[in-house]
């Protein structure tokens, strides 16, 4: 049943040959690498609004600040594109700021950097999705679900990951068109409206009913200014998406993700400034109940059709946003995992050709931190931009070693490029953790040390693991052995008769069944049983009235051990299988099979077997 | 013509947790031995090839197979039902670590009870998983 869910909602498996044809052209991996960074455009001005209009300020002087705080933002993200534009040609093999800074700064910042980006990844799903549902319920006719956003948000990301479980071609299809519709209506809405402002008879103020500030008047410091900076950064945010992408591009790969970069910070930069000089002269105010791009869509677009198409593509592109995340999220765990950082389960690909479980706890913990936060986008910026703005900055730093040390083409150029990228983004880093720490971006960096100390930890385990599994050739001298099989048999079933098959092929000098009676009932039970099957194998029965199974078993073996001069014992445990991950069923059934198979590991020269089993887990029994 | 029975011993490194599959391979009378590792990273491979030929395993000959399918268990299958066509029998032997802790499972990818999943149902395969014992258990209880 499981495997036909699967199938059904996932597909087919998928043949190894069919991975290179995975690899996606230039204006599909626009769609699927940069609906995140483009999709800010849809929050970062209300962003801005909400610390710059509210408070002790007032909208008059929140909305002065859009069209400088935008140059800003534009100006910073030509920095960082023009920065990332080396550090794809220099990593065609992808990987970002995690193998930027693995390979030139060492162990702990490539930690950081790895750590930073995974949790930022999962706060992409979460604020796109939750910007989305914003976009959803802003639409006059659907206000009523407003209620219900934690729970849609949850069922977009399940579509999202059943999506992508199927593979990144497939879902870059799904998404390319409305990342493109999206593109076409923002440039429509700002074009227009720019165009009805400046050249035509001008367009009407939004009246701020509901606005709960002051409309004018107030005060409007460095740090609030500051604030909405760090703000209006978070529309930066996945612009380094690409350069963790780059083998999924077709060839020449690092061409057509430098090309793919630029076209995508063009529009970024071209729609976030141009949104916010229109909302500059439209006056849209920050509200709960109706986002600021929706109040600029009907200033300009009227109520029509074109605002529900403005509407429905800021929803689509901003779910879909949440498919760089998904893009990344597994590629980026992979490569950490291959590094011995992560469970090694993170690097291998599912039988779609995904990283069907990077996919997967994606999912789980965006969907978490979703329903921990309401669905409210306002909640969730401040834990979001700290993780993106410490890894552009090690990732700059790193490449301005990487030229150093390798003075290839231009480095001389390329060091002063990533230069003042590294010391931009650093002093955005620093402005965000002084104007957002106690906001929230503090949990952000608690998260990101315990990530860090988890991949420290797993690291450990991994290299004490290899040093313990070391062998010599002295360890491996072929000889034969005398040897004993003993099969476990708690009742009669299939597993048992594949167990003594299995035993009889070992062809050992002494074959026995043997059983551990709790009482008399289940000594004459066992007994009948093995009569009835008529098994060729003696049946040996031992008490054991405090059901101490390992003790009785490891006396049995002692015993074994004198009446015969055997080099090893092996014991064969039929071991009940529920399915191909450990299921809680399974956990039941094997308590007692897993403490005594640890037991007698640790037992001299006795081998232990488990020969696994499948039956119906339904069924009572096992 | 039928060939004998096949004892496979799925291998990914030459470490320890070949011991048990090396003492008991030759047990099983009347069984051809092979070891198997499936070349999913080709550094992996030539390191194991290396390996194993300084340690000298010349009663258990390593076969490197290509990967058929995306995932070990399923090449596996593909490798099973293969050898099934001209033999009556194969026994997929998988050794693998008991750390005997709860979170094993997250650390460890378990392959013995996924490639038994795919070779449930198949007529003359036999999985058997073969657990060694790692002392890090005793290390981590100090």
């Amino acid at each position: 049943m499981l495997t036909f869910l699967k199938r059904l909602f996932v597909g087919p498996p998928l043949a190894s040959s069919e991975k290179d044809h995975q690899r996606i052209p230039k204006v599909v991996a626009l769609a699927v690498f940069s609906s995140d960074a483009i999709s800010s455009t849809a929050y970062a001005t209300e962003e801005i609004l909400f610390v710059t209009a509210l408070g002790a300020s007032s909208l008059a002087l929140g909305l002065n600040t859009l069209v400088p705080l935008g140059f800003g933002v534009a100006l910073l993200l030509t920095i960082v594109v023009s920065s990332y534009r080396q550090t794809i040609f220099a990593y065609p093999s992808g990987g970002g700021s995690y193998v930027v800074s693995r390979e030139n700064l060492g162990e702990l910042p490539s930690l950081l950097a790895g750590a930073s980006l995974l949790v930022d990844y999962i706060l992409t799903v979460a604020v796109s999705i939750s910007a989305g549902v914003a976009a959803i319920v802003s639409i006059p006719s659907f206000r009523n679900l407003a209620g219900q956003r934690v729970l849609i948000g949850i069922g977009l990301i399940v579509l999202i990951t059943l999506a992508n479980l199927r593979g990144v071609k497939e879902s870059g299809r799904v998404f390319a068109g409305p990342t493109y519709v999206y593109i076409l209506i923002m440039a429509l809405l700002v074009g227009w409206g720019l165009f009805r402002e400046f050249v035509g008879d001008g367009l009407p103020r939004i009246e701020p009913r509901h606005f709960e500030g002051n409309l004018v008047g107030g005060q409007l410091g460095l740090l609030l200014i500051l604030k909405g900076f760090s703000q209006g950064a978070v529309a930066l945010t996945g612009v380094e998406a690409i350069s963790n992408g780059v083998p999924a591009f077709r060839r020449p790969e690092s061409k057509n993700a430098a090309t793919t970069l630029v076209w995508m910070g063009t529009i970024l930069g071209s729609l976030f400034f141009g949104l916010n000089v229109l909302a500059h002269h439209l006056r849209p105010f920050p509200s709960h109940d109706e986002t600021v791009l929706s109040q600029m869509g009907r200033a300009v677009l009227g109520e029509g059709p074109l605002y529900l198409v403005l509407q429905f593509a800021t929803a689509a592109i901003l779910t879909l946003a949440a498919n760089t995340a998904y893009a990344d999220f597994p590629r980026l765990s992979s490569i950490i995992a291959r590094d011995g950082y992560l469970p090694r389960q993170f690097a291998n690909l599912g039988d779609r050709l995904v990283f069907s479980n990077g996919i997967l706890f994606l999912a789980v913990a965006s969907a978490a931190l979703l329903a921990a936060f309401g669905g409210v986008t306002n909640a969730l910026i401040p834990l979001y931009a700290v993780g993106v703005f410490t890894s552009f900055t090690l990732s700059q730093a790193g490449m301005v070693i990487h030229h150093r040390r390798h003075r290839e083409g231009a480095w001389k150029r390329g060091i002063v490029i990533n230069a003042v990228g590294a010391v931009s983004t650093f002093v955005v880093l620093g402005i965000i953790g002084l104007t957002r720490f106690v906001d929230g971006a503090y949990i952000s960096v608690i998260v990101v040390g315990v990530i860090m100390g988890m991949f420290v930890a797993i690291r450990r385990h991994y290299r004490r693991l290899d040093t313990d599994l070391s062998i010599l050739p002295t360890d491996v001298r072929p000889r034969t052995l005398d040897n004993t099989a003993v099969v476990l048999v708690g009742r009669v079933h299939r597993g048992v008769v594949q167990a003594l098959q299995y035993a009889k092929a070992l062809r050992p000098n002494h074959l026995s069944a043997l059983y551990v009676a709790e009482d008399e009932e289940g000594r004459a039970r066992i007994e009948e049983q093995w009569a009835e099957f008529g098994f060729d194998v003696p049946l040996e029965i031992v008490d054991s009235k405090y059901r101490d199974l390992t003790g009785a078993v490891e006396k049995f073996l002692d015993d074994v051990d004198a009446r015969w001069d055997d080099d090893v014992i092996t014991v064969i445990i039929p071991e009940f299988v529920a399915g191909r991950l450990l299921s809680p069923t399974q956990l039941l059934h094997n308590q007692s099979a897993g403490a005594l198979k640890l037991a007698l590991l640790y037992r001299k020269n006795t081998i232990v077997i488990s020969v696994p089993y499948h039956v119906d887990p339904k069924p009572s029994g096992g | 013509m039928v060939r004998p029975p096949l004892a496979m011993v799925l291998v990914a490194a030459a470490d320890r947790r070949l011991l048990p599959a090396l003492a008991l391979t030759p047990q099983l009378a009347g069984y051809e031995r092979r070891a198997v590792h499936i070349a999913i990273d080709p550094a992996e491979s030539t390191r194991l090839g290396r390996d194993w030929m300084s340690l000298a395993l010349d009663g258990l000959p390593l076969h490197i197979e290509e990967p058929t399918a995306p995932t070990i268990p399923l090449i596996v299958r593909d490798l099973v039902r293969r050898e099934l066509a001209e033999r009556p029998a194969v026994t997929v032997i998988v050794p693998e670590m008991d750390l005997g802790r709860w979170w094993q499972p997250l650390l460890h990818r378990g392959m013995g009870r996924a490639v038994a999943w795919e070779l449930d149902g198949i007529e003359g395969a036999t999985t058997v998983v073969l657990p060694m014992r790692v002392d890090l258990v005793r290390a981590l209880r100090r």
